[in-house]
């Protein structure tokens, strides 16, 4: 060590630095897990195997749409929900008419993650293990595609959905220019954060029922991630790009070469609280050994949607009324996810709750057009009240 | 190598695809990214913003490293020198660093634990004048004197040749002391 080094090393010598913080490390690491690439991960090779002899049922090939479903419609207001008045950040948004995204449904760690590949009205979603959905938006129409299967059949998501669903991307300068009507909804700077190893500025609007984050990179403008809370239901959205070629044929509604199209149309436009009961019923009895769930959520439903066509399957009934019974849970899901769509006040109060009793509440819903609530009790009787009345 | 290094190397490999792994690679090695970045920046902030970049770069270019445990430590700060001196390329940045540094000389952080005045103040004539070297002469002397490194590993990891590493060192030394000299002959306004 020359004479020079021997300076330093004593100049240096227990100079204080600042030691790390806990949060920021904790917070990166958050920020990480959530970036981690997916095509990286290990193949869940036990669920999809799983999933695939649940789909070779004959019953649960067309019911398990039902799940599908929920997914397409987590969705619908994704664009919708981006129209704030900072422009520069929503402009890419407006004027995009590709997009490619992924979309978790649910909480960042525990949520599924979808990915999307949108062309003006139309979406093509590819969801883990359960294949893919092709939405055409106009027409509220869908084609299910199953890989593995080959098999392909149509459904019919018109309904309380169409409006909705009319057009992806118009619906986005609709409600930019209902929002322009409402100053009254603020806008919230919330600074910036790292996120995905980019540096964002974040902006929350908080409307009724609607609370909207949009994080976009600090120096282009361009949106990097879109957290939308509506009603109780949260959807993120990430890994964002804006315009990229697209493949038409990704998104076209005809059937790929080599599938074999089911002969039957699906329908579930026509859905009520009966069949979001014969959801409750089956998920308590078949799946949670007579309890209700913990929580209901699209995040829940999507979990449990794989084991109830399992359990329906394996019940001893004819393949007609599995038929029935797995067309009813699609429709339930519907009833159910229709709700935040409608902006309706729901609670799920089922925890801890045992099937058949008759005096505890499980899930409670305001009647649209009154001041009433639909109460669902353990027993799966249904009780109207007012917001005075309703079970504590 | 010994088992612990074994262990090691396998939990890099199975990082690559196990968010788990990569979680547990990433709690072992945070605080010494840090730190590097902190003794290269002398800001919290500017810091933390690199040691981000660092490990989602480690994330996306986990796949390319094939060595062992020993050489992941020369990977890692590799991509920490470079993310530092991306960093301080921009200009801009450049002089606001600077800038901060002079206007926080004597702000002492709430992380900094039990140190003196005098400390405090070689501190801040050696931020003055470590960032105003080159940041081929920043990189050497915080990875010789900071990190402890001999000349071989800093070759290593810059990826030079350790003669190369040697003249850095031995120009940078002399230019660091040189400054030094000079801002505490001249009460640290002199740099």
């Amino acid at each position: 060590m020359n004479d020079n080094e021997k300076y330093i090393e004593e100049f240096v010598k227990d100079i204080p630095f600042d030691a790390p913080d806990q949060k920021h490390r904790d917070e990166l690491k958050k920020q990480l897990m959530s970036a981690f690439p997916k095509h990286r991960l290990e193949p869940a090779v036990h669920t999809v195997e799983v999933w695939r002899k649940i789909m070779k049922s004959p019953i649960t090939k067309l019911a398990a749409a039902a799940a599908v479903i929920v997914v397409a419609l987590v969705g619908v207001h994704l664009l919708g929900g981006g129209t704030v008045a900072f422009a520069d950040v929503i402009e890419p948004i407006l004027n995009a008419r590709t997009a490619v995204l992924d979309l978790v449904v649910g909480s960042e760690e525990t949520g599924l993650v979808v990915h999307d590949i949108i062309v003006g009205s139309k979406i093509r979603r590819t969801i883990p293990n359960m294949g893919v959905a092709i939405i055409d938006l106009d027409n509220a129409r869908m084609l299910r595609l199953d890989p593995p299967e080959k098999s392909a059949v149509y459904i019919d998501i018109q309904g309380p959905f169409q409006k909705g669903m009319k057009n992806y991307l118009g619906l986005v300068r609709d409600i930019v220019a209902d929002m322009e009507n409402h100053p009254e909804w603020p806008v919230q700077e919330l600074g910036q954060r790292w996120i995905d190893g980019q540096r964002a500025v974040g902006f929350l609007l908080s409307g009724p029922k609607i609370k909207l984050t949009i994080w976009a990179d600090a120096e282009t403008a361009a949106p990097i991630r879109i957290e939308l809370l509506m009603g109780q239901s949260l959807t993120i959205i990430k890994n964002i790009e804006f315009d990229v070629p697209v493949d038409e044929s990704l998104v076209s509604m005809d059937i790929p070469d080599g599938y074999t199209l089911h002969e039957k149309e699906l329908d579930y436009t026509d859905f009520d609280e009966q069949d979001f009961i014969v959801v409750l019923q089956h998920w308590a009895e078949h799946v949670l050994g007579g309890n209700f769930p913990d929580s209901v959520s699209a995040e829940d439903i999507l979990k449990v949607a794989p084991v109830l066509r399992q359990k329906v399957d394996q019940l001893n009934i004819s393949d007609e009324e599995k038929m029935q019974l797995g067309m009813a849970m699609g429709r339930g899901f519907m009833f159910f996810r229709q709700l935040d769509f409608k902006g309706i006040d729901w609670h799920y109060v089922g925890k801890g709750v045992e099937l058949g009793d008759a005096n505890t509440a499980v899930f409670l819903y305001k009647q649209e057009g009154s001041d009433t609530y639909r109460v669902i009790y353990g027993d799966l009787h249904v009780e109207v009240s007012t917001p005075e009345d309703l079970p504590k | 190598m010994t088992i612990s290094e074994v262990e090691n190397t396998s939990l890099i490999k199975k990082a690559c695809s196990d968010p788990g792994a990569f979680a547990q690679l990433y709690l072992m090695h945070y605080d010494n990214v840090f730190h590097y970045c902190m003794r290269r920046l002398f800001n919290r902030h500017s810091a933390e913003d690199v040691a981000s970049t660092v490990f989602f770069k480690v994330m996306h270019n986990l796949g390319s490293f094939d060595g062992t445990v020993i050489d992941f430590r020369s990977w890692l700060l590799r991509i920490a020198t470079n993310a530092v001196n991306d960093h301080l390329r921009d200009a801009k940045r450049r002089t606001d660093v600077i800038h901060r540094v002079v206007t926080n000389t004597r702000t002492q952080s709430v992380f900094v634990i039990g140190c003196n005045e005098k400390l405090l103040e070689k501190k801040a004539l050696l931020k003055q004048a470590l960032l105003s070297l080159k940041p081929k002469y920043q990189t050497v002397i915080t990875l010789r004197f900071f990190e402890n490194m001999k000349l071989t590993e800093i070759a290593a990891c810059l990826g030079k040749n350790p003669s190369t590493v040697r003249s850095w060192l031995s120009r940078a030394t002399a230019k660091l002391r040189k400054k030094l000299d000079a801002a505490v002959n001249s009460g640290g306004s002199k740099l």
